[in-house]
Parts: C-alpha cells; structure tokens; sequence
C-alpha cells in the first residue's frame, strides 16, 4: 500500500513530530474541526528541506488553509517565528503580521502559533503539564522529579529536560499506560477545557472554520483534481 | 557542454515550462501525459537546431510517421500551427533560441473548365464568400540565433520531399535521443568507438555486476556484438536479457557523446529493480568521465531512489544531480526541482516525489 505523503486536503496543519500529530490530532477531533491534513516537518535543520518537500508536492497550489504550530524551545517565540516567516518568503508563500495573527487577505491564509504561550521559551510539554497543574497527581509528580534533580548524577544535569520528564513520568503512572504526549491526548490524560489552551484553541478555529471551506475539505480537494 | 536552464512554449502540450538549474545527471518524473517526452523532444530540436530533418524524427521516434506536412501541426500546441513554438537553453552560459512556424502557401482555386463553366458556373453551391485565397501548410520552418545572436533558418517540407538550410552554421553541440524503440539502434558504431578508444574493459566490468559471468566482449562482422560468459562459443548480445543490452547501449551512447548531451526516454525501461543500482553507478561514473549531461526519464519510484542513493554513495557531498518533477494543472507547467539532499529527505519521509 502506498503510504507516502500527499496532499490530501486545502487545509494543512504543519507541525513538528509524530507525538504532536498526535495530539493536534486529539485536539481537533475535541474541537470538532474536520478535514484538517497534519504534516509532521522536522525542526531545525530539516524544517527548510522538508518543507520545500512539501511545497513540491502535487496540489500543495490548492492548499487554502496553512497553520504553523511549533515549539520555542529554549529562544523566544520570535526567534522560531522570524525562521519560519523566512522559509515562507523563499517559497513566495504569505507571510502573517505577527505570531497567532492570521494572514486571511491572501491564497492561502496562513497562521503561526509558537508554543507554550507565542512569546517566551518552552515546548508543548509545558502546556500539557499546565492542563494538570491542578490536579492532585500533578503535586506527585512533581515531587518525583524535584526528588530526583537532587540525586541526579552531574553528567546527566546539563541535557536534563524537565518538563519532557515531568510528562513521561505521570503517562507512566496513568492506565493504561502511554508512551508519548499525543497518545495520552488521545486517552484523554490532558485537560483540554483548560484555560491555557484556550489561545492555541482559538487560532485553530480562526484558522480552520466550519462554512465556506466546510467540513469537507478533502472533498473539495478531490473535485479539483478530478477537474484536471 | 551542458544545459543549465530551459524554457519551452508552445510545444507539443506545453505552454510554458522553464527548467533551471540543470546539472550533469537530470531525472524528470511526473504523472503520464505530463509532458516529460515532450521535454526531451524540445531539448533535441534545439541541440540540433541547425537540422531541419529532427521535427520529423521526433514523430518517428514516437511510431509516428509523418505523411503530410499539415501534420507537423502535431508539434503546435493545440494543433493550432498559429500559434509559434519557441524553444531556448543555456549551454555553459551561452544562449540559443529556436523558433518553428509554419511554411504557408497561398492557394488559388484551379479555374473551372470552359465547358464547366459554360454548364455550371453561378449555380449557388460554387459561390465562395471569401475574397481570401486558402492557406495551405507546406512544411515547417525553423529560425533560431546562436549565443552571438546570428540568424540562421532552415526549412522542411514533406510535400516537397526536402529540407533546406540557409546560413554558414556549424553545430558544436553533440546530442543523441533514446528510447526503447531506438535504443538498439546505433550500439554497433557506439561499441566500436569504446574499442577504438580501448574502454570496453569499463563496460564489461559494469554486465560483470549484473550477470558475473560476462568475461568479454568481442566485436564481429558486420557490426554484430558478441560476448563471452564462459562457455565455449561466444553469445551474441541480442541473446543476452533486454536489461543488460539497454546498459550496454547506454554505455556506448554515453561515450559516443563525449562533451555532448544524452537524452533518454524511460530509462528504466526492460530493467529489473535490482539491477537499476548498477545502472545509475555505471551512468554517474560514465557520465562524469566523458563529461556528458544526462537528461532522462522514468515512472519508477525503484529508479528514483536508486538514483537519489547511488549517487549519495558515490558522491557523498556532489551536488551535480538534480530531480525534476513535471506538473501539469490544466494548462500550467511547472518544474519542481529536487536537490540531492531534498530528495533524500523526501525518500527518507516518504514524501511523494513522483
């Protein structure tokens, strides 16, 4: 069966990892928004080479609706936002105003979301730990690995990333248990009612509206390219 | 010599298509009816230009014969011989353009005879409308300009049975086609010119790779090719499977072009998946060699990727390879070029590049 990577919709969520379809997967189905394609583009590096990939794709001209959502990692979210508005204007595709502001004057629109929160450092993992900050296993967790950084051997201090462990830690107490932030999304394990989520949730729904593109964009992609 | 870009209008089914930045070994893919043959047909008239002969060679090529010049209307786009055909290319920064337009003549109707006229003339059904004479196509006629911006023009015409040409030009620019029809066809003068020049050790090493018991390769009379797998007469090559015939075609052909530009159509055509590694490493080491440019075609998805990993293993860092991948919306042609590090990428990911 062929498995490569196609066009499949006009409206293409580009994010970063499989653990993230995953969850932007959960969160759309959440969110009842419908015929949104994910497309998993490396980071770094690999994000200017795998998106002219993906610029080189049959139909990627139909493409309607392009949203952005990545980490900040350890920059400000302007850095990664500034790269990606970069690879944008080598593609001659437009360009948003600002992070979280959707460019809706141009074919296609296009949005960036840089998370935790479009302004300050941090990943994905900050907002999923947020979502359970107020439950009672939070505070076990919590103590788990405030308990460990305490005895954790020196050479393993400078590459430590906290919240990537504070995740794995509660999905290994969970049942059942998962192995990765966007399969807990998929079981649930991440409030997603929570208020933190509440920005990402609205560019998604700016970006990705029921009515005129509806609900079946696949749909309408095929009537096109059966057009040719 | 070696095509850096390309633009082709009007030919065949395309409007408009411009490729850049070409390198030695140049792969088009695309879906079937994209224009990919059409490509390879519009490179060979501008590399022979200055051979009014080619436009109906490409038909021939296609199992096409031509017999009436209303059918060059073939190579218009839409069939419409108003509309003119330009091609151009830049060759180690030289630029050339060809034009085709059509050889109209003027065509007055035979007067009726005396006793017709005196029977018939004025009835309503032989009263024309027109004041114009019919315009009849007679052949085609090909103007294009050298990097130094001569003109020269030449001319064919099937009615006529003839081709003209017009100008001092002398062409520096070798260029041969194959497909799987003519593949064959000129490997005997090919495989002598390897002989001349003493290579046939690098051919016989590369069939080593796919059928190790080829230890020679003898030339006979009458331009027959035979080789030796170790029994105890010698194995015409026609006997020999059509995969290891087509690498030994193109092995001849690429030397036979030294300095020059290969086309070849499908060239993954009559080759079992296994063997495509080979091809590629024989062709990337051939081509580099004769300093040759390679532009070929293929709808193999094994030949792509043995394409984007032999060349990864021979050239780790080269970056003299390019995929292009030819797309047609409706009437739109565009090129989607594809670096050796991005198709890597992409056949890594499993991105569709085909």
């Amino acid at each position: 069966m062929d498995k490569s990577i196609k066009i499949e919709s006009t409206r293409l969520l580009v994010v970063e990892g499989k653990d993230e379809c995953n969850f932007f997967k959960a969160l759309l189905k959440h969110l009842k928004i419908d015929g949104v394609q994910l497309v998993d583009i490396g980071g770094k590096d690999k994000f200017k080479t795998e998106f002219q990939l993906l610029c080189n794709l049959e139909n990627f001209n139909k493409i309607k609706r392009l949203g952005f959502i990545r980490d900040a990692e350890t920059n400000p979210a302007k850095s990664a936002f500034d790269s990606i508005c970069g690879v944008l204007k080598k593609h001659n595709l437009p360009i948003p105003v600002n992070i979280n502001k959707i460019r809706n004057d141009t074919d296609p629109y296009v949005g960036i979301f840089i998370m935790p929160d479009n302004s300050g450092e941090g990943m994905l993992e900050n907002l999923c730990l947020k979502t359970i900050e107020s439950l009672p296993q939070y505070d076990c967790v919590d103590g788990f690995i405030s308990c460990f950084v305490q005895h954790q051997p020196q050479n393993e201090k400078e590459k430590f990333n906290e919240p990537k462990a504070k995740v794995q830690t509660y999905l290994a107490s969970r049942s059942p248990i998962v192995e990765s932030l966007g399969l807990g999304a998929q079981k649930g394990y991440w409030d997603f009612n929570h208020l933190c989520l509440d920005d990402m949730k609205k560019f998604l729904e700016s970006l990705f509206p029921e009515g005129i593109l509806g609900q079946d964009s696949k749909a309408e992609l095929t009537l096109v390219v059966k057009k040719k | 010599m070696r095509y850096q870009s390309l633009l082709i209008e009007n030919f065949r089914g395309i409007a408009n298509l411009e490729i850049t930045d070409m390198k030695r070994v140049n792969l088009l893919v695309g879906r079937n009816n994209c224009g990919k043959t059409s490509v390879l047909e519009a490179v060979f008239l501008l590399s022979g230009m200055s051979n009014p002969q080619l436009p109906a060679n490409i038909h021939n090529f296609r199992d096409l014969l031509l017999t009436s010049d209303e059918e060059f209307s073939f190579m218009f786009i839409n069939l419409d011989f108003a509309v003119p055909i330009s091609i151009s290319g830049t060759i180690d920064d030289r630029k050339r353009d060809l034009s085709i337009t059509p050889l109209y003549v003027d065509y007055r109707p035979q007067q009726p005879e005396k006793s017709k006229q005196m029977q018939g003339i004025g009835k309503r059904d032989e009263i024309t409308a027109s004041t114009s004479f019919a315009r009849l196509v007679e052949g085609i006629n090909l103007a294009f300009r050298n990097h130094q911006n001569q003109k020269f023009q030449g001319q064919i015409s099937l009615k006529e049975s003839k081709t003209s040409f017009m100008g001092n030009y002398k062409e520096d620019l070798l260029c041969l086609y194959l497909n799987p029809k003519t593949i064959m066809v000129q490997i005997d003068k090919q495989m002598e010119g390897l002989l001349v020049q003493k290579k046939l050790d690098t051919v016989i090493s590369v069939l080593k790779d796919i059928e190790p018991k080829v230890a020679d390769i003898r030339m006979g009379a009458g331009g027959m090719i035979y080789v030796d797998i170790g029994i105890d007469k010698l194995v015409p090559v026609n006997i020999m499977g059509d995969g290891m015939r087509r690498i030994l075609a193109m092995m001849a052909a690429i030397a036979a072009m030294k300095n020059g530009v290969l086309l070849v159509d499908e060239i993954e055509n009559g080759l079992h998946y296994a063997s495509l590694s080979v091809m590629w490493k024989a062709i990337f080491t051939a081509c580099k060699e004769y300093n040759v440019q390679l532009i070929t075609t293929t709808h193999s998805y094994e030949c792509i990727e043995a394409f984007s990993k032999v060349y990864e293993m021979i050239e780790p860092d080269g970056d003299d390879i390019r995929l292009y991948r030819i797309d047609r919306e409706e009437d739109k042609h565009k090129a989607f070029v594809y670096t050796p590090q991005v198709l890597k990428a992409g056949i890594e990911k499993e991105f569709e590049v085909r």
